[in-house]
């Protein structure tokens, strides 16, 4: 099975998709970003009722609690007027609208680009008449080719050597196949080459294990494991699946304690105590303990 | 139309609790740690006007009604329960713990006047024997008392809670000395800090009760698993400053007698109305200056007061300073309603 091809939205469905007015926050539908927004900008802080827009969370403030709602909450600078009637996208004003579409066109022109920097894939649209990666075409004359011909002919005479064969030595090798790249044999026994962990070096484990070889360039080198989580020689296949599953458990370990810890930091007791209330306590000051009976 | 004043004469020192009159809506008392209990007439003059002051030895922790609007109960730090003649404002003392009483509570239907204190015992004054009263040893300090027509629930020192029957409880009192009563049930509190307050459901179904970890729990008398699953608790006086979640404790609870919600009041100095069934909040008023430590409807429910005066903070080495105030809320007809479900 072949890795499906992920598959990225064009301008035009990014264009359509529904988003708020208030945090610029864009959405798959409509019924969720009215969610959002009853959620996010429409809940009345103090009784946490959603209202459908900000005048009416406004009308409830002063009828329900008596108080007065300035701005909408969560709202980024500038958009937390109550002013203007939102519901949805409803009553966006349509320049807010252009500006927000020329953000989304920036954007996506820029993620693009970083995506084809990042994966050297051509562009959309540029496989057919892009020209990114096309050499010019050469229009050469008979007596250009043949005047070309004549000078090769002459440096390999010479002893200069062809171009295109300097390039390939100066083409950058991928990483991953380097070990490969340099003839087997030519290291020392007992020596490796740099870069390749030891007991993966494919041919350094005796045969017979039992187990699947592993390709030595996909193991990362042993340090970057905690130490006990890196065992040596023929183990090393063995406990890679646990090695594996230990080098992606810290991050899924460490998410639930961080936000425990976060949660028990966050919280501060005004009083706490297990056995002594209140108002023992309050009994012992000296401008009550005076009147105590003792 | 609701309408909220404050009394004008107020308790020196935070106020401990707050009674209405059991046969009216406008006689109010209030307990101090000024060592006085205070007596208002609520309507009288715009502000309320003090009809009287009873001075104590010691600052009042409790104070409560008796059998009738002239008669009330005091508790405090001089470990004595006493009785106050309202007419006249002459004090008896009932009995003696050995240590501060906090609470006090008087049933009407059983003429019993039930004192808890931190000496961990309950003393029952049965007020037809006047002069005599019964101790019942608690498994550990009382930090709040309640009654239901029938259950007497009592708040402790580690999480406990034991719920009484109110017969049992007369009876033992009947006989005087040291009694022996076992707790119809013992509980542990449900939730996971020290309890600060508890009320009973006026339909003798059940109680709330509430944590100094801004917490608030329903549970149900009914033994059976069914009523004991409905039990919830949830979370309420809290505040995010600077995205901190500061937790108040909740000092104060109370029923509403007709409609069977309740008043949340907390340190933060807000008072909330719950619907226990529909676990729904009702409304939320407006911040008061300083912690809530004691709300108490009227028998009419009509009225609300509200004592509010800075409670003890962990870390200060005094009560801060601030506001001591009773506050006084006139309901509307449907203000403390619960609402059907919705959706």
């Amino acid at each position: 099975m072949t890795k499906k091809r992920k598959r990225y939205p064009d301008l035009n469905q990014k264009l359509e998709r529904p988003w708020c007015f208030y945090c610029e926050r864009d959405f798959d539908d409509l019924k969720i970003l009215i969610s959002h927004q009853k959620a996010k900008h429409f809940k009345c802080e103090k009784c946490g009722r959603r209202l459908n827009t900000a005048g009416g969370l406004n009308v409830h403030m002063t009828q329900v609690h008596k108080e007065q709602l300035n701005q909408v909450e969560n709202a980024i600078a500038g958009r937390g007027g109550l002013d203007i009637e939102i519901f949805g996208m409803e009553g966006v004003p349509p320049e807010i609208i252009d500006q927000h579409n020329q953000q989304v066109t920036q954007q996506h022109f820029a993620d693009e680009r970083a995506r084809q920097q990042a994966t050297g894939n051509p562009t959309r649209g540029s496989g057919m008449n892009g020209t990114a990666n096309k050499r010019a075409k050469k229009n050469e004359t008979l007596e250009e080719i043949q005047e070309r011909a004549e000078k090769f002919r002459i440096d390999r005479a010479n002893g200069v050597l062809p171009p295109p064969a300097a390039e390939v030595k100066l083409e950058p090798t991928p990483p991953a196949a380097q070990p490969f790249a340099s003839p087997p044999g030519s290291f020392p026994p007992g020596q490796f080459p740099p870069g390749a962990a030891p007991p993966a070096q494919p041919g350094s484990i005796p045969g017979g294990s039992g187990l699947p070889q592993r390709p030595g360039f996909g193991a990362p080198p042993p340090g970057a494991f905690p130490p006990n989580g890196a065992p040596a020689g023929a183990d090393f296949n063995a406990s890679l699946d646990d090695l594996i599953a230990d080098a992606q458990k810290p991050p899924t370990a460490e998410t639930p304690a961080e936000k425990k810890s976060k949660k028990d930091k966050n919280i501060k007791l005004v009083f706490f105590d297990d056995i002594v209330s209140p108002e023992e306590k309050m009994a012992l000051l000296p401008r009550y303990a005076e009147f105590a009976r003792v | 139309m609701s309408s909220q004043f404050e009394l004008a004469q107020n308790p020196t020192d935070p106020i401990s609790a707050v009674k209405f009159a059991p046969n009216s809506s406008s006689r109010l008392l209030v307990s101090s740690w000024d060592r006085n209990v205070y007596l208002y007439d609520t309507l009288a003059e715009p502000g309320g006007k003090l009809l009287q002051k009873f001075e104590h030895s010691a600052p009042v922790l409790d104070v409560c009604f008796g059998r009738d609007d002239n008669e009330a109960f005091s508790a405090g730090m001089d470990w004595e329960v006493r009785r106050i003649d309202l007419d006249s404002g002459a004090q008896t003392v009932l009995s003696t713990h050995s240590a501060g009483v906090r609470n006090v509570f008087y049933s009407a239907p059983h003429n019993l006047l039930v004192s808890s204190s931190w000496d961990s015992t309950l003393h029952l004054h049965d007020l037809s024997q006047p002069g005599e009263f019964s101790t019942v040893a608690l498994p550990a300090k009382a930090f709040s008392l309640t009654a239901s027509p029938t259950k007497l629930v009592v708040a402790m020192a580690n999480r406990s809670v034991n719920i009484y029957e109110m017969d049992m409880l007369a009876q033992a009192a009947q006989a005087g000395g040291h009694q022996d009563v076992k707790p119809w049930q013992q509980r542990e509190s449900s939730m996971k800090y020290m309890t600060r307050a508890v009320s009973c459901m006026p339909n003798d179904a059940g109680y709330a009760s509430s944590s100094i970890e801004g917490r608030v729990a329903v549970e149900w008398f009914d033994p059976s698993e069914e009523s004991q699953s409905r039990k919830y608790a949830f979370k309420c006086h809290r505040q995010t400053v600077e995205g901190q979640d500061v937790v108040y404790p909740v000092n104060a609870l109370a029923f509403h007698p007709v409609h069977g919600t309740f008043a949340s009041g907390g340190g933060d100095g807000v008072v909330a109305l719950w619907d226990a069934v529909h676990k729904r909040r009702i409304r939320q008023y407006q911040r008061f200056p300083a912690s809530v430590q004691t709300i108490d409807f009227s028998t009419d429910g009509k009225y609300v007061a509200v004592g509010v005066s800075p409670g003890f903070e962990d870390g200060s080495d005094d009560v801060p300073d601030g506001a001591i105030k009773v506050f006084i809320r006139e309901l509307s007809d449907t203000e403390a309603k619960g609402k059907a479900s919705k959706k």
